[in-house]
């Protein structure tokens, strides 16, 4: 008897347990809503001082941080279809079109921000979708030394180089062989030439594949000459599982074309290394280079998308949060909002980050298919690797590069 | 989320407890109920006499590892079954489709190449690793002073993460740097350029999977000591020679090792992953060159993880099964022939199936 006595009162405890949760919930007064992002250590570590700030100003609200260090689109989509997405979702302009079926359509004031551009790529057919939050473009960093010993001119502080201009100077750069060889640029990765070269992988409403474009092929022929015609970049077997950019710090190569913000760390760490940024080489007339602009998108099945907004908004919006983004020894990218971008300029005594915030106002509105755009753009690059040599394939850009803009086209409709 | 689990959470929070451990919470609690529930029904039903206090122990240690299974394999299992019949999104409700996902498949140009790829690697790659494995085994177990040295330094590769395995792998394979082609120049070679040819890269692939004979040496050596000694000496007294010896009693008494080895390897290659996740992709993922690398189970994440297609990627993983399925059984029914069992009731012979009592 005493054995059913305690099952049955083990049984009743716990239900009496569950049943008092709502009741000391309500009895706190504070509410807790949930935040998903991910980025590095350094990033990482911004964001949770901008979490802390916001938590100082409304002590009513507590922000649960999950900072997804890898494979953060899976393990969102994980969260969703858990039924347990957070309530604020770190998304990136490229991402956000697959996502918007689980975010609540919002309301931003496009003048708050520092370009319109900004708010354009938190829009999706017609509908914002999430505040932004901050701007990553891409920038090239130069191994200053190199310059000096060739006697080359450095390249300007604000005007974009020519490719032209870009390959006649890294070829100068380019000595040595073999084991000793050092390069005028490192790898040249296509997804940013296509938009220095004025191209883009999609249409602008994402209903059109643009790789078969003349910017397209122009920008492959590009690449793939970098390497296989000039020699000023290394090919695919000499990087292939190498860190490019450790051999640019390294002094294996002069030019690094790929830096975003987030390498600055790394980059002040290393002692005797005299590097400068400038903007990424392109054609003016283009809107390039690409650049990540990342946003805060409200769950539409947040429990609380008051506090939820509240949140995203003063973290888009707050000169406090914007300035630690900003200027904070990580420095994570271009703030959003104009008041905040002098700290970030200069955030990194004597160096040009100027060349980021140039960069993030000639960032480009992506175009992305509203469905299946990742297999869309993994088709893409599947078959840009495997036909033409900015992979493994021998075919000519101008023959390869048309046709998969037609079998993306047929995936699309 | 489920509002009474949501606000279980909360209230957690509210109490002070790191937010890291609000999630565990309502699962334990969970956990701790299921087990008052079946701690009750077992206790009425040995109190009524159903069953006997031997048989009520015998449920309640089995029951973590039973709703495990339950929990974390057969109901993934059966929704994975109803979502294979469904387009899900992750993103909207999955809608029904029938069959649909199951006719596209062999409509896939990518099924029959990741089929065709992870075929290749099974068929060669498995075989590879149960006689190599096997020798090593043998050799292990010669007697030779410092033997413990030896087979320590064979199985530790075995401990490297299947990730840090295919990394230091590519670095090895790799054209201009590698250790493999360096050793290879050294010989008046040129070594192909492996990972980065669609003709060399699954060999590569092949010879990676080669590393890992630790594991396999290890069941070896536990089976070759097993062996009774008797059985040598009785071979040397009538005469039998080192092969002989080798083939009349070690092979057929390590071949339900050998088996077990052969089954287990066939699996495990048939869900190869990681080198086809990591190997050759770029910006466009894993696969390899071309292609060349991937393997089924990189191209059900790819379709369900990457591509979002759920359903299809479901439907992808039960072929697998049946394919899986349908190997074993040939090796399984294969056995029968060739599988030496010393407690065989059959005559101490061969299993012969149908006709073992002929």
């Amino acid at each position: 008897m005493n054995k059913i006595k305690f099952i049955v009162s083990g049984v009743a405890g716990s239900m009496l347990l569950m049943s008092l949760a709502p009741a000391a919930m309500a009895s706190t007064g504070t509410k807790t809503i949930n935040f998903a992002f991910w980025g590095s250590d350094t990033e990482a570590a911004a964001i949770k001082q901008t979490v802390a700030a916001f938590e100082k100003t409304h002590p009513s609200i507590k922000v649960t941080e999950t900072w997804i260090q890898a494979n953060y689109d899976q393990k969102l989509l994980t969260e969703i279809a858990g039924g347990t997405a957070p309530d604020v979702m770190l998304i990136s302009n490229s991402d956000m079109p697959g996502f918007t079926q689980s975010f609540s359509p919002i309301s931003i004031n496009p003048k708050i921000y520092s370009s319109k551009k900004i708010y354009d790529n938190m829009n999706f057919q017609g509908k914002e979708y999430a505040y932004p939050f901050i701007v990553k473009p891409k920038v090239m960093v130069i191994n200053v030394s190199m310059f000096k010993k060739a006697h080359l001119p450095l390249p300007s502080l604000t005007k974009p180089m020519t490719p032209q201009q870009f390959q006649k100077d890294a070829m100068k750069l380019t000595h040595g062989s073999g084991k000793s060889e050092v390069f005028g640029s490192a790898p040249l990765w296509y997804g940013d030439w296509l938009y220095e070269f004025g191209g883009q992988f999609f249409n602008k409403n994402g209903t059109k594949s643009e790789i078969g474009s003349k910017a397209a092929i122009d920008a492959a022929n590009f690449v793939i000459d970098s390497s296989a015609k000039y020699g000023y970049a290394p090919t695919a077997k000499e990087a292939q599982g190498q860190d490019t950019f450790a051999w640019f710090v390294s002094g294996k190569e002069a030019t690094y074309t790929d830096l975003g913000p987030w390498d600055l760390p790394l980059l002040k760490s290393i002692k005797n290394f005299d590097w400068e940024v400038v903007p990424d080489p392109g054609f003016t007339t283009a809107d390039t280079p690409e650049a990540e602009v990342d946003g805060l998108a409200i769950s539409n099945t947040s429990s609380d998308p008051k506090d939820a907004n509240i949140f995203a908004k003063y973290l888009s919006t707050s000169s406090v949060a914007q300035n630690i983004l900003a200027s904070s020894p990580s420095a994570i990218g271009v703030p959003v909002i104009a008041s905040a971008v002098p700290g970030f300029v200069k955030a990194q005594k004597g160096r040009n980050l100027e060349a980021f915030v140039l960069s993030a106002e000639r960032a480009p509105t992506i175009g992305t298919p509203a469905h299946n755009s990742s297999q869309l753009n993994g088709e893409t690059w599947t078959e840009l690797n495997n036909d033409t040599a900015i992979g493994t394939g021998n075919q000519a850009p101008n023959v390869a590069l048309p046709k998969i803009a037609q079998n993306i086209d047929e995936m699309i409709h | 989320m489920n509002p009474w689990v949501h606000q279980l959470q909360t209230w957690v929070l509210s109490l002070g407890i790191p937010a890291a451990f609000a999630p565990v919470v309502p699962f334990i609690m969970g956990i701790a109920i299921l087990y008052i529930v079946i701690g009750s029904v077992i206790y009425f039903l040995r109190r009524f006499k159903t069953i006997s206090s031997k048989t009520a122990a015998f449920y309640m240690f089995i029951s973590p590892w039973a709703l495990g299974f339950v929990i974390f394999l057969l109901g993934p299992m059966v929704y994975s079954l109803y979502l294979s019949f469904t387009n899900w999104s992750i993103l909207s409700p999955p809608q029904w489709v029938g069959l649909q996902n199951y006719q596209a498949i062999f409509h896939d140009q990518y099924f029959f190449k990741a089929l065709l790829v992870t075929v290749y690697y099974t068929f060669i790659s498995v075989p590879l690793q149960v006689v190599l494995s096997f020798c090593v085994g043998l050799l292990m177990n010669s007697g030779v002073r410092g033997m413990h040295v030896f087979r320590t330094i064979y199985y530790l590769p075995t401990l490297v993460s299947g990730v840090a395995q295919t990394v230091f792998f590519i670095w090895f394979f790799n054209s201009d740097y590698g250790l493999l082609n360096g050793v290879l120049g050294y010989l008046g070679i040129k070594g192909p350029d492996w990972l980065l040819s669609p003709h060399w890269a699954m060999p590569a692939v092949i010879m990676m999977s080669a590393w890992t004979v630790g594991g396999n040496m290890i069941i070896y050596l536990a089976g070759l000591t097993d062996i009774p000694k008797s059985l040598y000496e009785a071979a040397e007294i009538d005469g039998a020679g080192v092969f002989q010896k080798f083939w009349r009693i070690t092979t057929p008494q390590m071949t339900p090792i050998l088996f077990f080895n052969l089954i287990t390897g066939m699996i495990g290659a048939f869900q190869t992953f990681t080198q086809g996740a990591l190997i050759g992709g770029g910006e466009g993922g894993g696969g390899g060159p071309n292609d060349s690398l991937l393997f089924y189970v990189y191209y059900i994440y790819e379709t369900a993880f990457n591509w979002l297609k759920m359903g299809y990627g479901s439907a992808l993983a039960w072929i697998l099964f049946i394919i899986i399925m349908i190997f074993t059984f040939v090796v399984f029914r294969s056995s029968a022939v060739w599988v030496y069992y010393e407690t065989d009731q059959y005559g101490g012979g061969r299993r012969r199936g149908k006709n073992r009592g002929a």
